[in-house]
């Protein structure tokens, strides 16, 4: 009797979880075939199973979701940071605002999330975020299949720095052999560290941390000798140390770091929507289209001009943008100086010269296609 | 005449209860094997949409290329190395922090599990406060109090405190001389293996010996004689036979560092992986005028590096060492030289893991003692044995019973947490995974591989613990 029992109460059992389990995958076919009409619903997590294979673009899941979602840092001041009431801000964070203003003509429309030095690309890859503006090197690697990365134009040309305590008696690399650094894991700057050091037979001791928070931090504990990232980073952060006085930075500059935008490998509409946008902020800058005169500039006779504001030509229309977007973004968050100066020019603690930055025009390497 | 018909006619197949349950037992097969499927098709689906590196089929290759980063620290490690060296490097970290720590949880959970029981009120309300603290805090908020509250305070490494003639301890690590096997005593540790294995042999031939002979005793001190014996035999013999390999040959770079090794393919150059470095062996640097300009000893992987020389060096003579050296911590540059060390991110985070996990052992050995029943202590008591003693020959052995199996789930719990090391800059398995994804986009195969190491470390572990749990169980007869 008791066996029997015991019989009964295991195949309720089995039977519980034989249905629990055909229960759970069977609404997923049902939902699969549907996504256009569930897209602004769904999260946008589910959505991205094969951009490439289906018709729509995320520029238009983008559109109907009505809101842009962009994987930002939030520990680096000037470039992505958020502060104590949750607000982000910061050269990149500009980027993101510019992209949301283009296509959804609301620069306020963007969902920040916040995507790690290891997790960043792979956010990207697997949809999580529409698009990526967070101080990350443009590298073969990362762009090709390996990694799945199709990068924007380059926003910002920066270099690998290494800070030092002033009392350290450091003056060069050189200096630096036998030392311990602090470094960001997954970073191309682990990578360069470990080659400039080998080029020079020099030996080190890496500690590296997930974060920059943590990497700063533990180097202003007298962890390491050395902390070192992009020279934009270093200014940034060093802000933040405990003295900023008692640093300094190393005058070389150890590798190029060319930092760009970046989106999802294989979904050329929507790539090129994000390239016109950052290459129309440098355009603006060029053609002098400031948020200040940016309604004069729209009678202005300059046919560059007239293209770039949409006035003239149907130049929103080929990329599925609105005609006026450049006017959206000029208007909502400003031309290439404009941003800046805003996050990194003379009005901010970093005060970081333009250097090759600038336009073509004004000894930079800053340049923009045609817009024709 | 009715009834014996109906006891013979057999019911049909479908409601035989052997049938029903193998018939169950397949479709719950059927079920698990389509949901794997499911859930493998849709990778394989998703990796071909989503053009990463493994388009569709998971290779392996990546662990074969250039690293290009470093490690922190465990076994020596060069960024010209591989990748499947650098996750190799992590393994042997996480087994490091994981091994000692069980080691030492065990230890503290016992002291404080006992002392909770104890009559000495002070010292069981101590060991009452110290579980309930860190049984009740997170491990990550422990982690990061040692880290940056408890090992950063310490000392900057410029004004490192000593530590008697021991060695020094600093916010970057703690540096303490020691004893190393050197050249001529690599064969030491072999004999220190032996000597492990006869000194458990003898000790449990004493045991039987003394069992059969029926007097109270343990074989452990003989086993220890007959291990230190070994070690003793070991060395003298090392001593006897100290001698250089002829082939010896140095390399000198930028006139102050280099390498001592044996010049197996006879290149005259170091090889890695395929000449032998010299470890611990004294040398001595002389200059182009011939004269002295450094001297002092290689290091364990044979390597040395002096700096501030007077002069560069050109020329090095070595001498056959001890078959054990002793190695202090000297200031050299930015950091110490010689002896070992235990950088902050191990010291933290096996604390970490040792308090946390000896918080939850000390419960469990608590549990354990009090399922003894009270009248084994009064037996004891009764028959004049002292209360260690009634621990340790009564108490203990049936506790043991109780203990083993949540102390598996501690051991599995701690060499999985140790995967937080991350938090701390820790180059464990899962930190330097991380780092390979990163580098090479390959993310479903280091997650595998990830998986793939901890079960297997867990599976090891149980295995062992729950063969440790049949020899302590009770034997019924």
């Amino acid at each position: 009797m008791n066996k029997r029992l015991t019989m009964v109460g295991i195949s309720l059992l089995v039977i519980a979880i034989i249905y629990s389990a055909c229960a759970a995958p069977a609404p997923a076919p049902a939902a699969a075939p549907t996504p256009a009409e569930s897209a602004a619903a769904a999260p946008a997590a589910e959505q991205p199973a094969a951009p490439a294979a289906q018709a729509g673009s995320r520029l238009d899941l983008v559109k109907s979701r009505g809101k842009l979602i962009c994987g930002v840092n939030n520990q680096v001041p000037g470039f992505g940071n958020v502060d104590a009431s949750g607000n982000y801000s910061g050269f990149d964070v500009d980027f993101c605002k510019a992209v949301a203003a283009a296509v959804l003509g609301d620069a306020n429309a963007v969902e920040y999330r916040y995507a790690s030095g290891n997790d960043r690309f792979t956010l990207v890859s697997s949809g999580e975020v529409d698009v990526l503006f967070r101080n990350s090197t443009w590298t073969l690697t990362r762009d090709s299949a390996e990694v799945g990365m199709e990068f924007m134009p380059v926003n910002f040309y920066d270099g690998q720095g290494m800070m030092v305590r002033k009392d350290s008696g450091i003056t060069s690399l050189e200096d630096m052999d036998g030392a311990t650094i602090c470094v960001q894991s997954g970073t191309t700057t682990e990578l360069n560290l470990a080659d400039v050091f080998r080029a020079k037979g020099l030996d080190f001791t890496p500690v590296v941390f997930e974060d920059n928070d943590k990497t700063y931090s533990a180097y202003d504990e007298g962890r390491c000798d050395g902390f070192t990232t992009d020279k934009s980073g270093l200014v940034a952060t060093q802000t933040k140390l405990s003295n900023p006085n008692d640093h300094m930075i190393l005058e070389e500059t150890m590798s190029k770091e060319p930092l760009a935008g970046a989106v999802f490998q294989g979904d050329p509409v929507w790539a090129d929507a994000v390239r016109w946008v950052v290459n129309g902020l440098i355009q603006a800058e060029e053609s002098g289209v400031t948020s200040q005169n940016v309604s004069e500039m729209m009678g202005s006779a300059d046919p560059t001009v007239k293209r770039l504001l949409g006035v003239e030509g149907e130049m929103g229309a080929k990329l599925g943008l609105p005609n006026d977007f450049m006017v959206q973004v000029i208007t909502q968050v400003g031309n290439y100086g404009e941003i800046y100066d805003r996050n990194l020019g003379p009005n901010t603690p970093f005060n970081l010269p333009r250097g090759l930055n600038a336009l073509w025009t004004q000894g930079g390497i800053l340049y923009a296609p045609p817009f024709r | 005449m009715t009834s014996s018909t109906l006891s013979t006619q057999r019911p049909p197949f479908y409601r035989d209860t052997r049938t029903i349950a193998i018939m169950l037992q397949v479709l719950f097969l059927l079920v698990v094997l389509l949901i794997g499927w499911f859930l493998y098709n849709n990778m394989v689906t998703r990796l071909a949409a989503g053009n990463t590196a493994a388009g569709g089929a998971l290779s392996w290759g990546f662990l074969g290329q250039t690293a290009g980063f470093g490690i922190s620290e465990g076994p020596t490690f060069r960024p010209e190395e591989s990748y499947g060296r650098a996750y190799l490097v992590g393994v042997i970290n996480t087994l490091r922090v994981g091994i000692v720590g069980v080691i030492l949880a065990t230890v503290l959970g016992l002291l404080a599990g006992i002392a909770r029981v104890s009559n000495n009120w002070l010292l069981s309300k101590l060991a009452m406060v110290y579980v309930e603290i860190f049984r009740s805090t997170p491990l990550l908020v422990q982690l990061l109090f040692w880290y940056v509250g408890v090992i950063a305070a310490l000392p900057p490494i410029q004004e490192a405190a000593p530590l008697g003639d021991l060695g020094y301890l600093t916010n970057r690590g703690m540096y303490l001389t020691w004893i190393f096997p050197s050249e001529t005593g690599r064969a030491l540790t072999w004999w220190l293996l032996g000597g492990v294995i006869v000194g458990v042999m003898v000790a449990w031939l004493r045991r039987r010996q003394l069992e059969r002979a029926g007097v109270p005793g343990s074989g452990v001190m003989a086993g220890f004689a007959a291990f230190v014996l070994v070690l003793v035999i070991g060395f003298l013999v090392a001593l006897g036979a100290s001698q250089m390999p002829t082939t010896t040959t140095y390399e000198l770079r930028r006139g102050d560092r280099g390498a001592l090794f044996e010049d197996i393919n006879g290149n005259g150059a170091f090889d890695l992986n395929v000449d032998r470095p010299l470890a611990y062996v004294p040398i001595t640097l002389y200059g182009a005028d011939g004269q002295v300009v450094a001297s002092g000893m290689t290091n364990g992987d044979g390597a040395f590096r002096f700096i501030d020389l007077p002069a560069e060096a050109t020329r090095l003579e070595w001498t056959t060492p001890a078959p054990l050296v002793v190695s202090e911590p000297q200031r050299q540059g930015f950091n110490f030289s010689g002896g070992i060390s235990v950088t902050p991110e191990f010291a933290a985070l096996l604390l970490a893991l040792v308090v946390y996990t000896g918080a939850f052992i000390a419960e469990i050995v608590r549990a354990g003692i009090n399922a003894v029943n009270k009248g084994q202590w009064e037996a004891s008591r009764a028959l004049g044995l002292s209360t260690g003693a009634t621990l340790r020959m009564v108490v203990l052995p049936q506790a043991l019973r109780v203990i083993i199996p949540p102390l598996t789930s501690q051991y599995l719990n701690l060499v999985k947490n140790s995967s937080l090391a991350i938090a701390v800059g820790y180059p464990d398995l899962f930190n330097v995974s991380r780092t390979i994804v990163n580098q090479t986009g390959a993310e479903v195969q280091g997650i595998l591989l990830v998986m793939a190491t901890y079960l297997t470390f867990s599976l090891i572990t149980s295995l062992f613990m729950n063969w440790y749990n049949k020899r302590v169980a009770l034997v019924e007869r």
